[in-house]
C-alpha cells in the first residue's frame, strides 16, 4: 500500500513538473505546478512529516501559487504576446543534458547520507519536537530567514507606496 | 502500516461523511429560505409537499437535469474543473474533523473521525485555502468581466482573512498546546465554564468574523454580490456545475460551524444530561442559524471597507491577542 501510494504520488509530481515546463500558456504551467506541490505534500505525509505536509499545502499550494495565478490573470497575457518557441524540444533536451552533472551530484549526496536503521522516535514529525528543535538548535538560521522575509515584505510595501509630493 | 480493515473502515466513514454532509448542505438551502422568509414575515416555499419540504427534491431534479452550458470563449478544461475543485476541497477538509465522541457499535469502538492527524487544525485550514482555486479558476476561465471581478475579490479577500483566522486561532492553540481537534475538545471537558470562549473571547469573535468571510456569507459576500457583479465568479455557470459551487459553500459553512463549536464552545463534550453527540448537533445547528440570521439582519459592506477592517483592525487585534495570551501563559 505504501509503495503504491508512493508510486502514485511520485507519478503525479513528475507529471506536474513535466507539464509545467512543456505547456505553452503560463496559466497552465502554474496549474500543473500546483499538481506537483500537492503531490509533494502527499509524499511528506507518507513520510510521517505531518507538519511539513500541512505547511506545504498552506504556504505553497494555498498562498504562493494563488498569487502567481492571480498576477498572471491580471497581466492578461494574450496568445500573441507569448514568445514563439520553434526549437523548444531541442532546447529542453539540451538543457536536460546540461543538468545531468548536477543531478549526479545530488544523487551522490543522497547516497552519502547515513542510513537510518533504528526505528524513529514515537513523536517523530509532530509539531512540538519540531518547534523545540527549530527554536533551540537552529535558532540563528531560523531568525535570519525570518529577517530575510521581513526585509522582502518591507521592500514590497516601500515599492508599492505612492510618492508623497 | 495499512491493513485491509483500516482501509475499509476509512472508506466507509468517508462515504458516510460525504453523503450526510451533502444531504445536510441540500437541506440547509431549504432551511435558509424558510428562516429568511420568517424573518421577513413571509412563508417561504409552501407548495411542494408539506410546508414545502419537497422543494428540496424539486430543486435537486432541476439542477441535475438543467443544460450544462459552457460559454464559447471559456477555457474549457479549466472552466469544467473549477466547480469540482470547490466542492472537493470543501469535503476533503472534513477528513480531520471529529464530529461526535467515540461510541461502540456491535462491540467495535468507532471514532467518528476519518483520519486523526496531529496537525488537524492546520490541515483543515490548509485545504480550505486550496479551495480558493475554485472561485479563482472559475472566474478566470469564464471570459466574463463579472466573473473576473468576482474571482479577483474572492482571492484578495480570502487570502487576507486567512491571515486573521490563522492568527486568531493561534491563541487558543498556545493555551492547549496541540493542533489536534480531539485534544482541543478534550481540554474543555469540565462543563460550560471550561469553554475556551470565556478565556479567549477576542479570538472567538475574530475567528467567527473570518469564518463568515471565508464562507462568502453576508455581510461579507462581496464575492458574489448580485447588485454589483451579478453572481461573481459563478455568473457563467449553470446546472450541476453551479450546484457544485453551492454544495461547496454550504459544506464550508458546516465545517466552520463544527470548527467553532470544537475550538471555542466545548465541542462534543456531554453537558448536564445532554449527551455529547446531541450537544454537537445543537451547537452546529445554532451556528448555521446564526449564519442565516446575520444574512437577514445585516447589509453588505463594500470590498474596500472589508479590506480596511481586515488589515487595520482585525489583524492587529489578533496579534495583540496573541501577545496578551503569551504574557498570561508565562
Amino acid at each position: 500500500m505504501n509503495d503504491f501510494l508512493f508510486i502514485f504520488l511520485s507519478f503525479f509530481a513528475l507529471l506536474g513538473a513535466f507539464g509545467m515546463i512543456v505547456l505553452h500558456q503560463p496559466v497552465h504551467s502554474a496549474l500543473s505546478l500546483i499538481v506537483t506541490l500537492l503531490a509533494l505534500a502527499g509524499l511528506f505525509a507518507l513520510l510521517n512529516a505531518s507538519f511539513l505536509f500541512a505547511v506545504q499545502i498552506i504556504v505553497y499550494a494555498g498562498a504562493i501559487l494563488t498569487l502567481f495565478i492571480f498576477i498572471i490573470m491580471f497581466l492578461n497575457v494574450k496568445e500573441s504576446n507569448l514568445p514563439k518557441e520553434p526549437n523548444k524540444t531541442l532546447y529542453l533536451f539540451l538543457g536536460g543534458i546540461v543538468l545531468i552533472p548536477l543531478n549526479l551530484l545530488v544523487l551522490r549526496a543522497f547516497y552519502a547520507m547515513p542510513l537510518l536503521r533504528e526505528p524513529l522516535a514515537e513523536d517523530f514529525g509532530e509539531i512540538k519536537p519540531l518547534g523545540a528543535e527549530l527554536f533551540t538548535k537552529w535558532l540563528l538560521p531560523f531568525e535570519l530567514i525570518s529577517l530575510l522575509l521581513l526585509v522582502a515584505l518591507i521592500g514590497a510595501v516601500v515599492f508599492a507606496r505612492k510618492d508623497e509630493v | 502500516m495499512f491493513d485491509t480493515a483500516v482501509i475499509i473502515e476509512t472508506v466507509v466513514k468517508a462515504v458516510i461523511v460525504v453523503a450526510v454532509i451533502a444531504a445536510l448542505a441540500g437541506f440547509a438551502t431549504f432551511i435558509e429560505r424558510k428562516v429568511l422568509a420568517f424573518m421577513q414575515r413571509r412563508l417561504g416555499p409552501m407548495h411542494v409537499g408539506p410546508y414545502g419540504l419537497l422543494q428540496l427534491a424539486a430543486d435537486g431534479i432541476k439542477l441535475f437535469t438543467k443544460e450544462d452550458i459552457i460559454p464559447q470563449n471559456a477555457i474549457k478544461p479549466i472552466f469544467m474543473i473549477a466547480p469540482v475543485i470547490a466542492a472537493t476541497t470543501a469535503f476533503v477538509a472534513m477528513a480531520a474533523v471529529p464530529y461526535f465522541p467515540e461510541f461502540t457499535l456491535f462491540g467495535y469502538t468507532i471514532h467518528p473521525i476519518i483520519s486523526d492527524i496531529n496537525v488537524a487544525l492546520l490541515y483543515v485550514m490548509g485545504v480550505a485555502s486550496v479551495g480558493i482555486y475554485g472561485p479563482l479558476l472559475a472566474g478566470m476561465s469564464s471570459a466574463n468581466k463579472w466573473s473576473l471581478l468576482g474571482a479577483a475579490r474572492a482571492v484578495v479577500q480570502m487570502l487576507s482573512f486567512e491571515v486573521v483566522s490563522g492568527l486568531s486561532v493561534l491563541a487558543p492553540i498556545m493555551m492547549i498546546g496541540s493542533l489536534s481537534l480531539i485534544d482541543i475538545n478534550d481540554a474543555q471537558t469540565g462543563g460550560i465554564g471550561d469553554w475556551l470562549i470565556w478565556k479567549q473571547p477576542l479570538a472567538f469573535v475574530l475567528f467567527a468574523i473570518a469564518g463568515f468571510m471565508e464562507t462568502n456569507r453576508a455581510p461579507f459576500d462581496t464575492v458574489e454580490f448580485e447588485a454589483e457583479i451579478v453572481a461573481g465568479y459563478a455568473t457563467e455557470y449553470s446546472g450541476m456545475r453551479w450546484g457544485l459551487f453551492f454544495i461547496g459553500e454550504y459544506a464550508n459553512m458546516i465545517t466552520i460551524s463544527v470548527l467553532v463549536s470544537i475550538i471555542f464552545m466545548g465541542g462534543y463534550n456531554a453537558f448536564w444530561f445532554i449527551p455529547g453527540g446531541l450537544m454537537m448537533l445543537l451547537k452546529v445547528s445554532f451556528w448555521i442559524f446564526l449564519f442565516l440570521w446575520v444574512r437577514a439582519a445585516w447589509p453588505h459592506v463594500r470590498p474596500d471597507q472589508l479590506m480596511w477592517v481586515c488589515w487595520k483592525v482585525l489583524m492587529p487585534l489578533s496579534v495583540v491577542n496573541i501577545v496578551i495570551t503569551g504574557f498570561a501563559l508565562l
